[in-house]
């Protein structure tokens, strides 16, 4: 069977054949240029030092797709660690009143679209997405990107970023509200 | 000092659960609490509806960044140094 692997590492041509597809994949994750730059380079340095270990069952990309995951989640478990200490950063009384309502100039407000249909929003929309991402904390961000976009569950989310279950609900909790109030600040009420 | 209502959540708690309710982690008591507060709490109808709008159209976003070509010169002559001095 291994005599059918055909797939092989061709360094040379990885800059021109992939390194903007593993950037856009990074960037989605880390919302930092820099940031997910770095990323895609210790990807491709890591891959030639582990060129022994390629033994072409997937493709090229996909193997370079699989480290640069992992060093997403380095990444995400660097920002674990710097921020453990105020997972509870963003105030919930700023949503909700003492007895747990929703404040009324905070509260979800009709956003007059309809929720359930597929439509394509116009590329502002989704640059206020990304904008209000980048405003979570980094970890926030984190968990809801592996959550909702990578389709992981909470039990294997806390496993990678070496988090406790409850700091991962309430991560998940305070990411949710904070992103649906900004896109609704930034873009609904604009409208 | 918030009184709990046996049979109800606040919108507090229930933003809190509803992530909770989705991995199936509620218990019978909980998901009660929870489902007696969803069936009257429009705002919180409303922030169920939105999340998942928000979550449907992040998934659509596609950057069209690039990486600088400089940085793209430099990345391919670092591969080739390691290449010839691996």
């Amino acid at each position: 069977m291994a005599d059918t692997n055909t797939n092989t590492l061709n360094p040379n041509t990885w800059v021109d054949k992939y390194s903007d597809k593993l950037y856009r994949f990074a960037l989605m994750r880390v919302s930092d240029k820099e940031v997910a730059q770095d990323l895609v380079q210790d990807s491709f340095l890591s891959a030639l030092k582990n060129a022994a270990n390629y033994r072409g069952e997937i493709s090229e990309l996909n193997w370079l797709y699989t480290i640069l995951k992992s060093k997403i989640i380095d990444h995400y478990k660097k920002a674990s660690t710097r921020l453990s200490e105020n997972v509870g950063d963003t105030p919930l009384d700023f949503y909700f009143k003492g007895g747990g309502s929703w404040h009324k100039n905070t509260a979800p407000d009709n956003w007059g679209v309809s929720y359930d249909e597929d439509r394509v929003e116009t590329g502002d929309f989704y640059r206020v997405i990304e904008t209000c991402k980048t405003k979570l904390k980094e970890i926030q961000n984190a968990v809801f990107t592996m959550k909702y976009m990578d389709d992981l569950n909470s039990d294997d989310i806390c496993k990678e970023l070496g988090i406790s279950s409850s700091n991962y609900w309430v991560l998940l909790h305070r990411a949710k509200l904070q992103l649906r109030e900004c896109i609704e600040r930034n873009w609904f009420d604009k409208k | 000092m918030e009184i709990k209502n046996p049979v109800s959540v606040s919108c507090r708690e229930a933003t809190y659960l509803l992530s909770l309710k989705e991995e199936g982690k509620l218990g019978y008591y909980q998901n009660f609490r929870l489902y007696t507060h969803m069936i009257w709490c429009k705002m919180c109808q409303a922030f169920v509806k939105q999340n998942q709008y928000i979550i449907n159209q992040a998934n659509k976003i596609n950057t069209d960044d690039v990486l600088a070509p400089d940085f793209k010169l430099q990345l391919a002559s670092r591969i080739n140094n390691e290449l010839n001095n691996g």
